[in-house]
């Protein structure tokens, strides 16, 4: 475990591949682990740190979280997709709402980021950053 | 298919890879490789590790959500 790092926006990395990849899977197992050492009414013990189910799925949360939601950057660029269509064709659209709101798993899987996805008039950049953080 | 229903080569995908237009089959809900060891994400299709949206970590992703959405 020695070669993982935590970026500063807290997603971890790891060398090698893909980093999602890390991210992702050790989400998963950390969660199946939780799960099973739940079960068997164990915990984690590794030196003087004492890891409980509970705090495995606390770290996972955070990977899932800031895969979905947290950097700053892909919220910009709703904005940035939202004035260049103020410019383009004049309408007058909502940009304030994204600031405002609090994001949560439960607010991405139930829509309100998704409709919010353009897909068929934006440039690659944008389209390719918005898969890089949400879902 | 309606749209694009000849043969293709095995290198006549290559100028989609090489194409400035957006993709054309957008994967909405798919995540890619993801940000480098600094933080910094280069958006380009040919860097392969950052941009490409592989079943490895959407497939892991899901469960983690699953389990989240479960709510335990």
């Amino acid at each position: 475990m020695m070669d993982f790092l935590c970026r500063s926006g807290g997603l971890m990395f790891k060398p090698g591949g893909c980093n999602l990849q890390h991210a992702t899977a050790l989400s998963f197992l950390l969660i199946v682990y939780s799960r099973y050492l739940q079960v068997a009414n164990r915990s984690v013990h590794c030196g003087s740190v004492v890891a409980t189910p509970s705090r495995l799925v606390e770290v996972a949360k955070t990977q899932v979280l800031n895969i979905l939601s947290s950097p700053l950057l892909a919220i910009e660029k709703i904005v940035v997709i939202k004035i260049k269509k103020k410019k383009s064709n004049g309408a007058l659209l909502d940009a304030g709402g994204l600031h405002t709101r609090k994001q949560s798993i439960r607010d991405v899987v139930h829509g309100w980021i998704w409709p919010k996805i353009p897909t068929e008039n934006s440039s690659p950049r944008i389209e390719l950053a918005f898969h890089v953080y949400f879902p | 298919m309606s749209t694009f229903h000849k043969h293709i080569g095995c290198h006549d995908g290559n100028s989609y890879l090489a194409t400035k237009m957006p993709n054309r089959n957008v994967l909405v809900g798919a995540i890619v490789g993801g940000p480098d060891n600094n933080d910094q994400f280069l958006d380009s299709r040919l860097n392969v590790s950052q941009s490409e949206p592989a079943t490895y970590f959407n497939a892991p992703l899901v469960g983690a959500l699953a389990f989240f959405k479960g709510g335990k």
